[in-house]
């Protein structure tokens, strides 16, 4: 059914988004190759690009709930700051 | 056990610590400016203070708050940037800056979903998970943390995603 069908292709689409919020944070500075596959998929469809801003709210908010547990500082700062990483003034 | 932490006394930990908390989030973003709009969204989002009942440490929050907001915001300029690169019309879709009364519900009904998802999983499952996203470990060193297998700590970070994708409904209100 085509029902079925639009179901698993935005399944996939949030997959995909979800997958990649999760290897930014793994990763803040993405290496360019992989940072131009993230374009190149963003600039694929106008669903992306609102399916990864989906992600992208749902990550930050799991991060404002404080913890249950005991869990310590991060260190500090959380990404390297190097000249290709510093954002344009 | 949580102390009980009113909302005002949160603002107030975070703007006797303003310029401290300001440097975090200037180690992260790189400039001053950012850091700035960094802060004053943070500072917002601490006022909205869903959560804010059940915080143990209001300082160790403040730094928490301020840290994911900065590294939310160096992802998305970063992203953008590269966008507009690829595209002249580049714009991602704009998470509404401004404070709206609306909003500042919509985001505590979905912080306390978020802490619902996150209730559901076993005690050790969310501790690999905020060990995680909070405290900053790679999977590897919270398997030493907890003392158990790379591939157990693999399976509970999957199963807390799971868990927090179940909220993914709420997000597009």
């Amino acid at each position: 059914m085509g029902d079925d069908d639009t179901t698993r292709r935005q399944d996939a689409v949030w997959d995909t988004a979800w997958a990649w919020v999760q290897r930014q944070h793994e990763t803040p500075d993405l290496a360019e190759p992989l940072k131009a596959e993230l374009v190149r998929w963003l600039a694929a469809e106008p669903r992306h690009r609102a399916v990864y801003e989906e992600a992208s709210k749902l990550w930050l908010l799991s991060g404002l709930v404080p913890p249950v547990n005991d869990i310590g500082a991060p260190p500090d700062p959380a990404v390297p700051i190097t000249p290709s990483g510093r954002l344009p003034p | 056990m949580s102390v009980e932490v009113s909302k005002s006394s949160l603002t107030e930990v975070f703007i006797a610590h303003r310029v401290q908390l300001q440097g975090l989030a200037r180690r992260i973003v790189g400039t001053i400016e950012h850091a700035e709009d960094v802060v004053q969204d943070a500072f917002l989002k601490i006022v909205e203070g869903a959560c804010a009942a059940r915080v143990d440490k209001p300082f160790g929050y403040c730094c928490q708050v301020v840290r994911n907001m900065a590294l939310d915001h160096y992802r998305r300029q970063s992203v953008e940037s590269a966008w507009r690169t690829y595209s002249d019309d580049g714009e991602l879709p704009q998470v509404a800056g401004g404070v709206v009364p609306e909003r500042e519900i919509d985001d505590r009904r979905k912080l306390v979903a978020v802490d619902r998802a996150l209730d559901t999983l076993p005690r050790r499952t969310r501790m690999a998970f905020e060990l995680y996203r909070l405290a900053g470990m790679t999977q590897r060193e919270i398997g030493q943390r907890l003392d158990c297998s790379a591939t157990l700590v693999n399976f509970m970070i999957k199963d807390a995603m799971l868990a927090l994708a179940g909220c993914r409904r709420l997000m597009d209100e």
